[in-house]
């Protein structure tokens, strides 16, 4: 009986040797970070430990306060996707690093996502570093990730200009200041700049193409029915809303949410596709400040849309770009749900036709723009960047 | 029960608890589940409905509010500015998204209200809005303003409804919900106190138990086992206890069994020992003074084979013959002349026979005497228990020196007596009169068998501080030094007639007295040195001699190995 005993004892301390061995031998899984740091920067929060966890709920947290932030402070689409795409990036970052180091991701997101929305909400900052836990750990992590985000707000700055806008009958004119004129201008994440993702040129503003168009929109303004009124309320996305960038997060957090992703991929996959949707309206924007064409209400006063006409050129549709750029990123994500992110895609880009602010070919363009900014980002994804 | 394994007694004690605790521990965890359950559902599901439902309730009348602010902006002839079209989609779009998120949250069976219905009131306030203000855009005329502005006005009453409806059932929900979480948490409670009580209340009745029956037995055991003596042999130990314990309990009184049996045994053969030791003492004693009286013997026989008493006869039948003529035959016959002249060197030699006899006997007598007074003393000594009396030592050294001094003279040993006369001790008298014997007697031996001319015995005694000391010293063989330590170990001998038993008995009678004994040679041939220090009063560890009783082996044998 004893003899037994210990045979089972020496088995199981053969197993566990085993097991830890090869784990010991077994490669840890590695969390590319999307800047680079150095050793000294990884070595600075190696000697803490944290007691912080990082997970759903405080993601969750940070998005509502996210959410809010821009909804008061009534940002546009380009602004609040910059917002999302550094906050969400900087939250990466950091869970990035403490993984690589530790295995888990422990530490607290709270400092950095306290520090990065403080760069862009000044007037918040104070409640905002008083929201969460933090320690040591979590706090040096944030300072080596803000350093690497301020540098880079900081580099965007010097580059950044605003896109000339001749005001001439033949195109458009909106009312100063206008929305988004140095947008274009923006450091991209991912495509090399927005001026190679340029939209092909539109017709030319007399062409009778123009008035083809602005008849289809009549139309659609005309016939449009109860579901499209709801559809096009729904994608509004206008002042005071999370704007369309953070509809499609929101839509992305809520499946990752339900199917129970894991939490590597949920950061990375937000993450990503804040970044793809910012470079897909710096795209945008650099092709409506290059081409300046006429909105449909420029064309005919007589159109009363459903929404309001936003105050930057209309081609090409910056709906349909962010929409699509979301779409192909999350169909390569979750491809499972292809149809459903193509449909909400498609749904966000009519909307704007339906509702009177947008020609036909603003959409379309759009969208070739947006699969095509989303195709980059998908072959980063594929060659193992971040 | 009571004779169940001490082993199993323990596992069954430890598996009750272990059990009891599992059980209690299940319990706990389900019921903490169960508060968990609730709780989660509470603030999981219940608060973002509540939630959903206030943020759709506000959006609606914030967009209402919006409403009113357009009429009286347009009764007032402003233009309503752009962006406000903006805040009402996306106070709209804010209604869409509380309505999926209450839609979300949403748990089958909570609620009586049709699930589509507020899916429906939602589209008829979003699309009422926005007729509204598309009339007011349109500039279609008061009444179809109006007319929009009622059915707005009518869709967010509707929803209104709804949501009060809605939150009617939420409140009673959570109260519902509340009240499980206090209940479950309540019972957990009482469940943890219970479960804690219990737990504490059946460890201290198993502990108990297990001290009553196995700690109890065993420090029993122990007490007994303490109690056991040299002279208490006789109790046995009564133990009720597991099987292991009353078979402990049982070889215990067996061990003791037996060591009474090897006690009667080794008694008996100490007793045949010292009876053996009697003997040879007695039969070494007498055998030399035998070999005397042998001798006298044989020299009386050989004496009397060659007497000159037939001579004497002879004479006498020659004198008959001639009874006649005596005068005549003792004058003129040729024999008859040499009788007279024959007859003084025969008186003379039957003189020198006769006187030869008489010594011969009384040497043959002094020697029977000799074996007599043996033979006593030897019965003096047998007597083993004596009465503790101030004694005399200088009279019991002259008693043992009178006993040896014909052997010590026939010796040739030269004996020098130093002792004061004014010595006494508290002791057993004969007891150390015998120990006494046996130190002379083996220091004669030690000067018996050598050829030396200056044979010295020197006892020597005198009383220094409460002690009285008496040193025997011979000038003999001596010991060896590796030997020293064993003399008086018993059976340990040198002698080839000897048994090793006296020097023993010896020391252990000093021993007995409250004495101590040593022994100190310089080595073969230098002769050696017996040290008795006795005490002049006797120590309260040996007052029990007073009332006739032995010491304990144990203490004798302690005293021993100092």
């Amino acid at each position: 009986m004893r003899k037994l005993v210990y045979l089972l004892i020496a088995a199981a301390a053969l197993i566990a040797a085993c097991y830890f061995g090869m784990s010991y031998f077994k490669s840890s899984p590695v969390m590319p970070t999307y800047f680079a740091y150095n050793s000294n920067a990884i070595n600075s929060f190696k000697s803490f430990s944290s007691k912080e966890v990082i997970d759903l709920d405080a993601l969750e947290k940070w998005d509502q306060v996210m959410f809010e932030l821009v909804k008061s402070n009534k940002l546009g689409d380009a602004y609040a996707g910059r917002v999302y795409a550094y906050l969400y990036t900087a939250q990466y970052e950091v869970a990035a690093l403490s993984f690589n180091e530790t295995q888990s991701f422990s530490g607290s997101i709270d400092p950095i996502s306290a520090q990065v929305l403080c760069l862009f909400f000044t007037d918040s900052c104070s409640n905002l570093v008083r929201q969460g836990n933090t320690d040591v750990y979590s706090n040096v992590l944030a300072n080596i990730v803000i350093e690497k985000i301020k540098q880079r707000i900081a580099e965007d700055k010097k580059s950044t200009y605003l896109y000339p806008v001749a005001e001439s009958k033949e195109g458009w004119v909106g009312v100063k200041p206008y929305f988004g004129q140095e947008v274009g201008s923006w450091r991209t994440w991912y495509i090399k700049s927005s001026s190679t993702f340029r939209a092909t040129p539109p017709p030319p503003p007399q062409s009778p193409e123009w008035d083809k168009e602005l008849q289809d929109v009549k139309q659609q303004l005309q016939a449009i029915t109860p579901e499209q009124v709801k559809s096009v309320v729904i994608w509004a996305g206008g002042g005071g809303t999370i704007t369309p960038p953070g509809q499609w997060l929101r839509l992305a957090n809520q499946y990752m949410t339900e199917k129970n992703v894991p939490l590597s991929k949920i950061l990375t996959v937000r993450a990503v596709l804040a970044r793809g949707i910012e470079d897909a309206v710096i795209s945008v924007f650099d092709s409506k400040y290059t081409y300046l064409c006429k909105r449909p209400f420029m064309r005919d006063s007589k159109i009363l849309t459903v929404m309001p006409t936003p105050n930057h050129p209309s081609y090409p549709a910056g709906h349909a770009t962010i929409s699509w750029s979301a779409a192909t990123i999350l169909d390569f994500y979750f491809p499972e749900n292809k149809s459903e992110w193509d449909r909400m895609a498609t749904d966000a880009s009519h909307g704007r036709t339906w509702g009177g602010i947008h020609f036909p070919i603003d959409s379309e363009v759009g969208k070739a723009m947006g699969i095509k900014v989303g195709d980059v980002v998908i072959s980063g994804m594929e060659k193992g960047h971040s | 029960m009571n004779n169940m394994s001490i082993r199993f007694k323990l596992l069954l004690g430890f598996m009750i608890i272990a059990i009891l605790s599992l059980t209690f521990s299940l319990y706990t965890v389900w019921e903490f589940y169960r508060v968990k359950v609730d709780f989660t559902n509470i603030v999981d599901k219940s608060i973002p409905r509540v939630q959903a439902l206030l943020e759709m309730k506000n959006s609606s009348k914030k967009v209402s509010e919006m409403f009113d602010h357009f009429r009286l902006m347009n009764e007032n002839n402003q233009a309503i500015p752009l962006d406000e079209k903006d805040y009402l989609l996306a106070s709209l779009e804010d209604i869409d998204r509380w309505q999926k998120t209450y839609e979300a949250h949403r748990v089958n069976g909570n609620t009586t209200l049709n699930k589509g219905k507020l899916g429906q009131l939602r589209d008829a306030v979003i699309l009422a809005s926005i007729a509204a203000f598309s009339a007011h855009e349109k500039n279609s005329g008061a009444e179809a303003e109006k007319e929009a502005a009622k059915q707005l006005m009518s869709a967010h009453l509707k929803l209104d409804d709804y949501i009060k409806n809605a939150f009617a059932e939420e409140t009673l929900n959570l109260e519902k919900a509340n009240k499980a979480v206090i209940r479950t948490a309540n019972n957990l409670y009482i469940m943890l106190i219970i479960s804690g009580i219990s737990l504490l209340v059946l460890t201290f009745m198993i502990a108990v138990y297990l001290s009553r029956h196995i700690a109890n037995p065993i420090i029993a055991l122990s007490n007994f086992s303490k109690n056991i003596t040299h002279s208490n042999l006789s109790d046995r130990v009564t133990v009720n206890g597991s099987a292991e314990i009353n078979q402990l309990a049982h070889s215990l009184n067996n061990m003791l069994d037996n060591l009474v049996r090897t006690k009667k045994q080794l008694l008996q053969a100490s007793r045949m020992a010292g009876m053996s030791e009697v003997a040879a003492e007695m039969l070494h004693n007498v055998g030399n003074v035998l070999n005397s009286v042998n001798t006298s013997i044989f020299m009386l026989r050989e004496k009397n084979e060659l007497s000159k008493v037939n001579e004497l006869v002879r004479l006498n039948e020659m004198l008959q013959s001639h009874r006649g003529d005596l005068a005549e035959y003792l004058t003129s016959d040729e024999h008859g002349k040499l009788i007279l002249p024959y007859l003084v060197p025969l008186s003379q030699t039957m003189r020198q026979e006769h006187e030869f006899s008489k010594n011969e006997l009384d040497q043959l007598i002094v020697n029977l005497e000799h074996i007599h007074t043996v033979v006593r003393k030897q019965q003096s000594y047998n007597t083993f228990s004596g009465v503790v009396e101030n004694v005399s030592l200088s009279t019991i050294l002259q008693e043992v020196v009178d006993m040896f001094i014909s052997e010590i003279h026939e010796k040739g040993i030269v004996l020098e007596c130093k002792w004061e006369q004014s010595i006494t001790l508290e002791t057993i008298g004969d007891k150390l009169k015998q120990a006494i014997i046996v130190i002379v007697d083996n220091a004669i031996d030690a000067l018996s068998d050598i050829d030396k001319e200056d044979k010295r015995i020197i006892i020597h005694a005198e009383t220094v501080d409460e002690m009285v000391v008496c040193d025997i010293s011979d000038n003999g063989t001596g010991i060896a030094e590796s030997d020293i330590e064993q003399v008086f170990r018993f059976g340990f001998t040198k002698k080839s007639n000897g048994y090793g038993f006296s020097l023993h008995a010896s020391a252990c009678t000093i021993h007995e007295l409250g004495g101590e004994i040593t022994i100190a040679s310089k080595g073969l041939g230098y002769g050696a040195t017996f040290s008795l220090k006795l005490p002049v009063t006797l120590p309260a560890s040996h007052q029990k001699l007073k009332h006739g009783e032995r010491l304990e082996a144990e203490t004798l044998v302690t005293n021993n190995n100092e």
